[in-house]
């Protein structure tokens, strides 16, 4: 039987319930699902000194469309399942449907957060992907002030955000898009119970020309999400020479042999999923 | 910490290590042993519980998380010996053999029947991702729930 370390468990209510309990602490874990977290404290993977349980806070449980500045903002304690009946109808909400129905099953998604999928910084997590893709931004809360930071930089390595002590994810938000295609593709090692590769892609198409081109991958192959840039190319023609722009992209990436396979492995699977999420985007 | 959690309508109040886990507070406090530890992980279901509605993996929540939430275990599934459609299904079609998943798919079973619009095998397939059965497979489950089912909608 899996026990976690001994740790304090403070459950807050409010925002400023949140500020004024985490500066008590030298390590604290933030949870609101939590099902990631309880199963790295059952490994003793961290060992914080508190738990601090932040679900309980309504006003991060909030999707707001402001439609002046055509925007979504999704509360961190959004429960993964209600996404697909919460997001309005637009391509970028789309993509993130797409990316939320495919976190583990059922009953993972409807105890599983936002924030949590967001913050933890496991490379086969898959919102941070399609959030990158869309351009996103993750909405950072202090006691003393807000911050937006792009998603694509929100990571320092695998497993570590750039909150610092005393912050907290509010939220995320994004610009709505509208007709756009989008894909989102990933690839799964059921022997290591990890994705090797994860692709997210939408584009914008008019006839034969390709009015926007947006691509994010991530993935044990390659770590935390990266934006791919590949917006110069205009028509849907351009398909091969969009394929050998993202060989050559990822030729440039830093890879290495690991447990989840060897750099030609991973290479392979990624420029899979990337060639067919361009082919779903473009149509070709 | 002291800890009051309502398990199949009831009330039960107790005082725990925060670290404690939803799945032993389930057996060890509530002493309902429907509920399995199986994997862990959150892989194989054997803890699945209904939360507030929802299937939820009960050794991926503390017994702290749980506060203010309805808690359904398999034994609230039936009333008394009476089982529910899913349950009667699962035996008369003997769709369990050792029975360690049977919380995972009886919780599950009749979450898809109270949720989803149409239940047809591939629903019910991709439903039950996360439970896992090492005995007697799947075919005779998804059957199972499908006439469960078929059979509610018929009454």
């Amino acid at each position: 039987m899996k026990v976690p370390p001994v740790f304090e468990y403070v459950r807050v209510d409010s925002l400023n319930g949140f500020y004024k309990n985490v500066n008590q602490y030298s390590f604290p874990l933030i949870i609101s699902g939590g099902t990631v977290a309880v199963l790295m404290l059952k490994n003793r993977v961290i060992r914080p000194d508190a738990v601090i349980d932040i679900s309980g806070i309504e006003d991060l449980n909030v999707l707001n469309i402001d439609k002046e500045k055509d925007e979504v903002f999704m509360g961190s304690n959004i429960k993964l399942y209600r996404l697909k009946s919460l997001l309005p109808d637009d391509s970028a909400s789309e993509l993130v449907i797409k990316s939320a129905s495919t976190v583990g099953d059922i009953a993972i998604r409807s105890v599983g957060s936002v924030g949590g999928n967001v913050c933890l910084g496991d490379p086969g997590n898959d919102l941070p992907v399609a959030l990158t893709a869309i351009g996103a931004y993750a909405v950072v809360g202090s006691q003393e002030s807000i911050r937006r930071v792009p998603v694509s930089d929100f990571y320092v390595k695998p497993f570590k955000n750039v909150l610092k002590k005393g912050e907290i994810l509010l939220g995320v938000s994004y610009k709505r898009l509208y007709g756009y295609r989008t894909s989102y593709k990933k690839h799964f090692l059921n022997f290591l119970d990890h994705y090797v590769g994860i692709v997210a892609a939408l584009a914008k198409v008019e006839g034969k020309s390709i009015k926007d081109l947006r691509m994010a991958a991530a993935g044990e192959a390659i770590g935390t999400p990266v934006k791919i840039d590949i917006s110069e190319f205009s028509s849907v023609d351009d398909a091969v020479s969009i394929k050998k722009k993202l060989i050559d992209y990822l030729n440039s990436l830093p890879m290495h042999d690991d447990r989840f396979g060897t750099i030609k492995f991973k290479k392979k699977i990624l420029s899979a999923l990337m060639f067919q999420a361009i082919d779903e985007v473009l149509g070709s | 910490m002291k800890v009051k959690l309502n398990i199949n309508g009831k009330d039960y109040e107790s005082e725990i290590e925060p670290r404690m886990l939803l799945v032993d507070f389930i057996r060890d406090v509530a002493g309902l042993k429907g509920t399995h530890v199986g994997c862990e992980t959150g892989s194989c279901g054997a803890c699945m519980v209904l939360l507030d509605g929802m299937p939820a993996k009960s050794c991926l929540m503390l017994a702290a998380q749980a506060q203010g939430k309805k808690i359904v275990t398999i034994e609230g599934l039936s009333a008394g010996d009476k089982l529910n459609s899913v349950q009667r299904s699962l035996s008369e079609r003997k769709a369990l053999q050792c029975g360690f998943c049977a919380a995972g798919f009886s919780i599950m079973g009749t979450w898809i029947l109270e949720n989803e619009r149409e239940i047809d095998y591939e629903r019910v397939k991709a439903d039950l991702a996360g439970v896992v059965c090492r005995c007697s497979g799947y075919e005779q489950v998804i059957d199972s729930i499908v006439e469960a089912a078929k059979n509610e909608r018929k009454n």
